[in-house]
């Protein structure tokens, strides 16, 4: 009750004194701290917050964000953590998977269902995690200054944690709902995940992200995943909120020692996305792979940030960007890898390739490698073009429509990151989903 | 059924066809000749609309319509073929898939339900006998890794499945050797029928030996400057196309 009636407090102060968003998020703490769980120590709570307060949300003077304006949502006047969001509208993907709902960033048990996976793993909300896992696994990799990062760390309380078993594989995805109700307004949710794999576990994860109303949200997530020795981990990130909705979302997957992993991120919606997917490879042996897909359209900006850190010897790393970029959207993609001095005999590959479909659509690409190690094979590539026109018009000589055929192209472009969706009946029901997008 | 009347064409600014007339009919098979530069795959090209060729002058009517006021999509649907001289690879697009588009887009056009899967493999089957083409080349990407002869016989292939009436060879031999020309042409006349034409662009007469012509043209600078039946073809051979230059200079 409390909790309810300082929200409304604090957001009808906002309303009043036009407050920024930096100062809305400084002001919620205050209102939050004494009921923030006991799980993460409250100094570490406090220590984010004066980061935050110091870093502020990021604009674009900084380079990590020269070409992603939070202009935007920084006049925005967006509620904190309304529990009273509705969950009617969120789609259900059509596959065998435990499953989790939060509507504007807190969980509804009614709707969520993760049956069984107490077999495999133990599942809870991060704030009733034991202190002592959040302390040995919490924050423990941030290769940048990130202000928006702080504030979710210093806000954490609604969100996930799961720790799977020695040797247990997690029998079905695991899929996290996340449905952004704006019918009564503008909101702002920072839900804060923390995944560990132990020795020679596996798990599917995978985030949804959903918007209900016509309004504007602003997701601030940040999701953690350690690997043991041996752990499998595949994780993604399927991007649908409505056209007004800002996103900035930070996966870290940290292999702690010899492990697999698989990261896929999908955006095919959204006014602003942000995705940075860092990956720490900590060990010998470690193989990780990095997809994304993103298409543009009308104004949107899609901008991922990708950091492959090879830290240690040994390493295979891939990563496969595409992106199809229509009308006056705006693309940005930031591949670093980083390959540090004992990382001998990395291997380490990147490619970026982007359509654009009209005159006013644009890309920013950017490889960044930073190689102190001697004995490495890295590569990269970056493409931005046109559909193929020898193909159209062969196409066309066929008797295919133009619309058909650039459809056909654009399927094609695709789908090499679409069958990096393990799951046969997800692919399916995703690849659907794009070519409808796609559709002229 | 082709009626090409004056037509006159250029790229950018150069002039490359310069007045040209064909008549084909229905069961005849045109053989078009010449030297490098003459125009003839630009010919090739105009007739199947691709638009990099600009036409200034003249008309082209295909069963008593206006051809240049189609699209390439009308065209094909309208039954026009043109086996390309060098077939483009489509990564991630497998011949299967882009054929029962296609097949399907032409169906609609004519007013024809579409085909269901089941009836398509059977005739993707039959089809594939007729230049002997490995069904497991069609499941790949469109010509991804092709042999150059492999390429070709996709073409007559595609041909085979999509039943022109008229049937347009933009240098279909080049880059062929003996045995896979041979499959080639062995395909072209087995879809040889009197209800459909065949326009044979060559450089070199091999070919004609094997599909052979009731009409030959020889395109010089943009012309037709000579016709004849096979024989010409022949005489061109012995005589080689110095002898068509002299001719003409001469004029």
């Amino acid at each position: 009750m409390r909790d309810e009636i300082s929200f409304h407090i604090s957001h009808l102060l906002s309303l009043i004194k036009g407050m920024n968003l930096k100062d809305l998020l400084l002001q919620e703490y205050k209102n939050f701290a004494p009921t923030a769980s006991k799980a993460l120590p409250i100094a570490l709570r406090e220590e984010s917050m004066k980061q935050f307060s110091e870093w502020g949300i990021p604009t674009i003077k900084q380079e990590e964000w020269k070409y992603t304006n939070l202009k935007s949502i920084l006049e925005t006047p967006f509620k904190l953590n309304g529990g009273n969001g509705k969950a009617e509208g969120l789609h259900y993907y059509n596959i065998d998977a435990y499953k989790l709902v939060f509507v504007n960033g807190v969980l509804n048990t009614t709707l969520s269902d993760t049956k069984g996976i107490e077999d495999f793993a133990t599942l809870k909300s991060i704030s009733e995690a034991e202190p002592a896992i959040l302390q040995k696994y919490f924050n423990k990799f941030h290769p940048f200054k990130d202000g928006l990062q702080a504030s979710n760390l210093a806000f954490a309380q609604h969100g996930v944690y799961l720790h799977v078993g020695k040797g247990k594989h997690l029998p079905k995805p695991l899929v996290i709902y996340y449905l952004a109700d704006t019918t009564q307004g503008p909101i702002l949710a920072q839900p804060r995940n923390l995944v560990v794999l132990e020795q020679n576990s596996s798990a599917k994860w995978i985030e949804s992200f959903q918007s209900t109303g016509n309004d504007t949200s602003f997701t601030n997530i940040c999701s953690e995943f350690f690997l043991h020795q041996d752990a499998n981990l595949e994780q993604y990130k399927f991007q649908q909120e409505n056209d007004k909705a800002y996103h900035v979302g930070t996966s870290q997957v940290v292999h702690l020692e010899k492990s697999y992993s698989h990261s896929a991120v999908m955006t095919w919606s959204g006014a602003l996305v942000r995705n940075n997917l860092n990956i720490h490879l900590g060990a010998e042996y470690c193989e990780a792979h990095l997809y994304g897909l993103y298409l543009g359209s009308s104004k949107r900006h899609i901008d991922n940030h990708t950091l492959v850190d090879h830290a240690m010897p040994n390493c295979y790393s891939n990563e496969l960007y595409k992106g199809i970029l229509d009308d006056e959207s705006t693309g940005v993609f930031n591949g670093k890898i980083w390959v540090q001095k004992d990382a001998q005999k990395t291997n380490a590959f990147q490619s970026n390739k982007n359509v654009l479909l009209s005159a006013k659509a644009t890309m920013n690409t950017k490889p960044q490698l930073e190689i102190f190690a001697d004995d490495v094979k890295c590569s990269h590539g970056a493409t931005v073009g046109q559909l193929d026109e020898e193909a159209l018009f062969f196409l066309r000589a066929r008797g295919i429509p133009l619309d058909q055929a650039r459809m056909l192209l654009m399927q094609a472009f695709s789908d090499d990151v679409l069958n990096k969706i393990t799951i046969p009946e997800l692919q399916e029901e995703i690849t659907a989903t794009i070519a409808q997008r796609l559709r002229p | 059924m082709l009626s090409i009347k004056n037509l006159q064409a250029r790229v950018e600014e150069k002039e490359i066809l310069k007045g040209i007339n064909l008549e084909v009919k229905a069961g005849e098979v045109h053989a078009i000749m010449g030297p490098n530069g003459s125009g003839k795959s630009t010919l090739a090209s105009i007739l199947a609309g691709r638009e990099t060729y600009e036409v200034t002058g003249g008309s082209i009517t295909f069963e008593g319509k206006d051809l240049l006021e189609l699209s390439p999509e009308d065209r094909a649907r309208e039954g026009v073929f043109l086996a390309f001289q060098y077939p483009v690879e489509i990564p991630g697009v497998s011949t299967i898939n882009f054929l029962k588009t296609a097949v399907n887009a032409i169906r609609e056009y004519r007013g024809e339900e579409a085909m269901d899967a089941v009836s398509f493999l059977k005739m993707m089957k039959e089809k594939t006998k007729v230049v002997d083409i490995d069904e497991t080349l069609l499941k790949r990407s469109l010509n991804e890794g092709f042999s150059g002869g492999e390429k070709k016989r996709n073409e007559i292939f595609q041909m085979a499945m999509l039943e022109p009436k008229l049937a347009v060879l933009d240098e279909t031999d080049s880059g062929l050797d003996i045995d896979a020309l041979k499959i080639v042409a062995n395909g072209v006349n087995k879809l040889r029928s009197k209800n459909n034409a065949v326009i044979v662009v060559t450089h070199y007469q091999r070919l004609l030996d094997y599909i052979v012509p009731d009409y030959v043209h020889v395109l010089y600078n943009g012309r037709i400057v000579k016709s004849g039946t096979k024989e010409l073809a022949l005489e061109l051979e012995a005589k080689g196309y110095d002898w068509i230059k002299n001719e003409n200079t001469a004029v």
